[in-house]
Formats: structure tokens, sequence, C-alpha cells
């Protein structure tokens, strides 16, 4: 009893050797994207890119997670965006003047044929974002008031379940992965009585849980470059 | 035996066919009335060449839906004298004479009976015509005639070759010189098919007058509706989506026992206050029983629900009748799924959920956005329902003077806010007709402007009274950063979209 155990009756390796092939093949990167987390939605491993938001979220926007936006549609529509010209499907709840903008969610990328709305649900808001978290790729929700805890809790789990985004616009949300706040507008292109809105910069910092902020400044310029050549508008009748 | 209804898209679309009518299918004439006809309109021309001809010409785009909806009940009453019935296609249907001959004594007794009931029971004008095949039988059908048996190729004999309905093979046989039937159908059998192929083969059975193809026939749909009547009414949602389940197994079994499977499920309640309601689904693949059990339950949620929990019981009580209602019907084996659109996953996934949204809050209730032209922001982005086609209203591709520019606002306000707009002395902003600006605004709804752009005039629609705007918009830049297009009409400044 007092000596060691022969070191395995079936493999002649011993346990510090295993030990170390284990680390080799961890190290080696063999198994990339071939693990997942259990409860892993059905994405690949690098999440979702966000191209309208450059530099804010390095990793991108990650399956099953939830981003709170406060401060600017745009930059919720730009991450909408991300998802949708990557092929993914989003949908909004709630937000009937968002869902009107049809025109700005096409140009912050998001692909018409794939956005679903429901502008206005109600009172079962919440019926309608449970059965669309888990069916497609980014939910957009925006509760009128506080969201209860049990609630926000079910509509995260699922969405951490599927791998869906829930993104939550301008309302408070218990422990979201993701907090991006948008202010500090600068318009440019406008002056007194003359020119129209042409620019706009715009401080965007987001706060990944576990994470140092990151800030950005959007300063694209996002006007349509045949008005620009038409030289803003003209007195028109037809 | 064929029944024809002469022009029969003419008379589908309802004109007035005693008056020139043309249906056009991709501009080109499809079918004209026989006053048309008569002022030289023919199949084929041109809509300004028709026009030419008959100026007072009515033009109708063809509907091939509508032409088959319009020939239904005509194949009704011909089916209540003659037992299966075919549609060759809208206008022509076919049946076995046999029957109906040996009933009403002879041919032609049975021929005049049946127009009668036609014309009795829908006002059609409609010819019968009767011959050994389909084939002559229509031809006969076009001048009323009834050809005696074994006389059909003699009937077919100096037809114009144009007549068999394939244009490739037509103009080869007119290259060789082969104008008429006879001439087509005096070529060896053997030789047809194995320089023509089979095709061409049929077309030489039908040209000799012996197409002896058999009928497929029509049978009268069954009633495969599966119903169920409660003595209590249901008014919980889980019990009445248990009911639900039952009946679309039993849905599912009546159509799988006959080798058919529905792509649009009908699902009807009557209340215990005797309201009837009826909502169809539609599905892209096959309906399985799960697929119309969730469906009806999701249809059931949504009646019961929309009534509010706490009035349920007392007012509008439950469920005390239901029946689904398979429609669509196809033969399994020819149905394949994602046939048409862009089928995938994630469509898939979508779909479903966007079903189940609409079962909760009506088909209205999902929306998806459909660009489009217009000079209003509403104008540019339509909303169709889910499921429904995306069709825009008018091109986004015209120029649209007057509409904004880019950047577009993020918010897009569903009823204009209003808003007052007063100048540095404290006085509202107006703008006379000359879009002459009474004073710089410096405050909108107390807030100090930072700056301002405007007035863009939108006179849209100024030859129509009703239809007629005139608005002038300014997009203002306020003190705290927020950007608004504002919108100026019939004295009143409202907000119409915010830059968020």
């Amino acid at each position: 009893m007092g000596t060691a155990l022969p070191a395995d009756r079936n493999n002649p390796v011993a346990p510090g050797d295993r030990r170390a092939a284990l680390a080799e093949v961890l190290r080696s990167g063999a198994l990339a994207g071939k693990v997942r987390t259990a409860t892993g939605g059905t994405g690949g491993p690098a999440g979702w890119p966000v191209p309208g938001l450059p530099g804010l979220l390095p990793r991108g926007l990650q399956h099953g997670q939830v981003v709170t936006v406060t401060g600017s549609a745009e930059v919720l529509l730009r991450l909408a965006g991300g998802v949708s010209g990557a092929g993914g499907w989003c949908a909004l709840v709630g937000q009937p003047a968002l869902a009107r903008a049809g025109r700005a969610a096409a140009a912050a990328g998001v692909a018409l044929e794939r956005w679903l709305l429901v502008p206005e649900p109600g009172t079962r808001w919440a019926d309608a974002a449970a059965a669309l978290v888990g069916a497609v790729d980014l939910v957009v929700i925006a509760p009128a008031g506080p969201v209860p805890a049990a609630l926000a809790g079910r509509l995260a789990a699922r969405a951490r379940q599927h791998g869906t985004v829930l993104a939550v616009y301008g309302a408070l949300w218990p422990g979201p992965d993701v907090v991006v706040e948008a202010g500090g507008c600068r318009w440019s292109g406008i002056r007194h009585g003359r020119g129209q809105l042409r620019s706009r910069r715009l401080d965007v910092t987001a706060a990944i849980r576990g994470g140092r902020p990151r800030h950005i400044t959007l300063g694209a310029d996002t006007s349509d470059p045949a008005a620009e050549a038409r030289g803003g508008l003209r007195l028109v009748t037809s | 035996m064929v029944l024809w209804c002469p022009d029969w898209p003419v008379t589908a679309s309802g004109a007035d066919p005693h008056t020139p009518v043309a249906v056009l299918a991709g501009n080109q004439v499809l079918a004209c009335s026989e006053s048309a006809r008569a002022q030289g309109v023919r199949r084929g021309l041109r809509r300004r060449e028709a026009q030419g001809r008959c100026p007072e010409l009515t033009v109708v785009e063809h509907d091939p839906a509508r032409d088959a909806r319009a020939f239904e009940p005509i194949v009704a009453a011909v089916e209540a004298m003659a037992p299966g019935v075919e549609v060759l296609r809208p206008g022509v249907c076919a049946w076995q004479a046999r029957g109906p001959a040996s009933f009403h004594g002879s041919e032609a007794a049975a021929a005049e009976a049946i127009i009668e009931q036609v014309a009795a029971g829908t006002g059609a004008e409609a010819l019968v015509g009767i011959a050994d095949g389909v084939f002559a039988a229509q031809l006969a059908a076009r001048s009323g005639r009834i050809i005696p048996p074994g006389r059909s190729a003699e009937f077919l004999e100096p037809a114009d070759v144009g007549l068999i309905d394939r244009p490739v093979l037509v103009d080869l046989l007119r290259r060789l010189g082969l104008r008429t039937l006879g001439a087509f159908a005096r070529l060896p059998a053997g030789d047809v098919l194995t320089r023509f192929g089979t095709d061409a083969a049929l077309a030489h059975a039908q040209a000799g007058g012996q197409d002896e193809r058999r009928l497929a026939i029509r049978v009268p749909p069954e009633d495969l509706t599966v119903s169920e009547t409660f003595d209590e009414p249901l008014a919980r949602v889980d019990i009445a989506a248990f009911a639900a389940k039952a009946l679309a197994a039993r849905l599912h079994e009546t159509l799988s026992a006959r080798g058919l499977a529905a792509t649009r499920l009908g699902v009807a309640a009557r209340m215990s206050g005797g309201e009837e309601l009826y909502r169809v689904w539609r599905h892209d693949g096959l309906l399985t029983a799960d697929a119309i059990a969730d469906r009806a339950r999701w249809q059931l949620d949504g009646w019961l629900s929309r009534r509010g929990p706490s009035t349920q019981e007392d007012e509008t009580g439950g469920v005390t009748h239901l029946s689904l209602v398979p429609d669509g019907l196809l033969a399994q084996a020819a149905l394949q799924p994602g046939l048409w659109g862009e089928a995938g996953e994630g469509r898939d996934r979508a779909h479903r959920a966007a079903s189940r949204v609409q079962g909760l809050l009506g088909p209205e209730a999902v929306l998806t956005p459909v660009p489009g032209g217009g000079r209003d922001l509403a104008e540019r982005v339509r909303w169709v329902p889910w499921g429904d086609e995306r069709v825009p209203l008018a091109s986004a591709d015209q120029p649209w003077p007057g509409a904004i520019p880019g950047p577009y606002p993020a918010a897009v306000l569903p009823e204009p806010v209003p808003a007052q707009v007063l100048d540095a002395a404290g006085r509202p902003v107006t703008v006379s007709g000359r879009h002459e600006l009474s004073a710089p605004p410096a405050r909108v709804a107390g807030v100090p402007v930072a700056a301002w752009a405007g007035p863009w005039p939108v006179d849209a629609r100024w030859w129509t009274v009703t239809e007629a705007s005139r608005r002038v918009r300014f997009q203002v830049v306020l003190a705290d950063g927020r950007a608004l297009l504002l919108v100026l009409s019939g004295g009143g400044w409202r907000v119409e979209a915010r830059y968020e």
C-alpha cells in the first residue's frame, strides 16, 4: 500500500506527462471553434461585427448579450446595422417613432427586408419580445417604464440561451453586459438661416462588464452625397 | 365535350363586353371583345397599336387569378349536369360526353341543356363542342359544332398547324412546308417521334384527332373541415388550446389519409356571445400536425386574451364551436419546402416568431418597412404587414425634389407634435406666401435656438384640391444639442421628426 501505484494500467504515460500533453493541446489551438460554452447560441465565436461604430466594441456584439443604449437612436440603429449587415435578422418592439425612421435605419446598414417591426405592442410588449428573442438575432426593446427584475431576468436568460442580442433602448435594465452611452452631440453645416444639417460629432462610450470603458467620437459624414452635389435643398413645386 | 367561353379574360374582367375592351398581358393584347375585334384589334397587338386602331378602347390588365375565380361558378354549373369536369384553363373546361348524352337522348340535346344551364346560372355566353378528343373538341367548340364519332381527323385536316400550341415546333413545321394539321398528321408517327421528340409526337397524335388523353377528373372538393362543439364555453386559453390540438391531429390525419397537405389554415370560432371569428393562416411550406396545432393555439390565444383577463368570463365568454378549415391543398408529393422566396433557417425562425406575434396582436401588428419614393419621411418608407408582398407605392429611384436630404432623423413621430416657435420679441414666427420669414426663430417650446435653416417649401400635389398641402420645413438645432425637423402648415408649427 505504501508504494506508488503503477502510473496507469491502460496508458503508459505518467500523470505529469498527460497534464503536459493536455496543456499542449489547449495551447495549440486545435480545439479553436470546436468548443463552445454549454449555453452558447448558434453563432460563431467572434460575435457580430459593428462597422458603424469603429473601435467601440473590439470583439463585436457577442451572442446572447444584453446591451443598453442611451442618448442616441442612431447608435442603436448602427448596432442593429452590424447584425443586419452580416446577414442577421433584427426586430424592434415598441418605439413607433424609431420604427418609422426607415431611412435612418437603412443608412445605418439595416437591411429593411430583415427588419421586423412591432411598433405598438401595447401591454403585451413582453410577450412579443419573448416570442422574438430566440427567433431573430437582435431584438430592440424600449420599455416605457422600469422593467420588473423577474421579467428582465427571464428575457435575458432567454436571450442568452438562444444567442440573441437584446438591445434595450433608453431604459434601465438590471445588470446589462454592455452599456453604451452617447452624448455631446455637435451639429455642423447649419447656421442662422443658412445651410442644412450635414454631419455631427457624437461622443460614444461603451462599458463592457468587467472591462475598461472605451470611448470613441463618431464624426463620420452621414449626409447624402447626392444632396451635397446639388448644394442642399431647392425651392421646388410639383 | 368541351365548353368554351369566348373572350374569357374580357368577360372575367367585368368590363361591358359590348364596348371595345382589350385585356393586356405585358403590353400585348391577350383578348379583346367582339366590338373591339370589329374595329381591327387583334391578339398580339401592342397597346399603342390597338389604341390607334380603336381610340375608345378600354384597356384592362390581365389577371390569371381573376380569370380562374370568375370561371369557378361556370364549372360549378356544368358540374351540376355532368360529372367529372376538368378545367383546361380559365374559360375552357371538358368532360366526358357519354353520360349527359344518354341522359338527354342525344349529344346535341345535352349540349343545348348545358349551355342553357350555364346561361341561366351565371349569365355567361358559352359554346359547346363535341369530338373524339379534347383537342378536336376545343376546336369544335369555337364554332359550336358536334363532330360525329370517328370524323375528328377529317375535321382537323384543313385547320392551320399553328393551333397546336407549341410555337417552336409550329415554326419548324411551317418552314418544312407543312401548313395544315392534316399535312402534319400524315407524317409517319415513328419519324415524328425520333426527329422531334415525345412532345411533338403527342402533338402529332392530336393533329390526327386521336388524342385519347384521359381526362384528369376534377373531383368536387370534399369537406375536409374538422370541427367540434363544446357544451361548456372554453374561456381559458390553455383549455381551448388543448381542444385545438386534438382537432389539429384529426385534421392532419384526414389530410394525410388522402395524400394531401394544406398550405393555408382557416381557424373559425363561435363565441358564446354569438360572435363569429375567422382568420386564415398562410404558410410557405406544408402544415404539419404540430404547425396546425400551434397556429390554432396562437389564434385562440389572441382572440381570448384580446378581451382582457378580467372581463372574459362574464361578457364575451369563451369558444363554443371551433373548426379548422384546410385550404390551398396540394398533393403531398408535389410540395417542396422553400419553393419561392429566400428560404433559410434564419428566415424560417423569424417567420415563425412573426406569425406568433401576429397571433397575439393581430396581423397588422408585425410590420416590415419597404423603401419607396416621396417627399415625406413617412412616404419614403412604407410599412406592410409581415407576410404581405413588399411592393413600394412609388419608385424610390425617381428624383423627389423637396424631399429632405440625409442625414435622416432617427425618430419620425407618428403624429407631429404641436410646438410653439417664437422670435426674439416673443411673437409667433410666421411665413408669408412668398416664403418670407416674419423674424428669425429664437425659441422652440421655450428652448433657445442655436442654429436653424429654412424655410424649405413643399407644395405637393397643388393641382388637386383635396390632396394639396402647402408646407414649409425648418431644421432647428436647440441650445441643448437636440436637432429637430419642424414643419409649418396652416399657421401651426409641429415637430415632425427628431435627429436622435
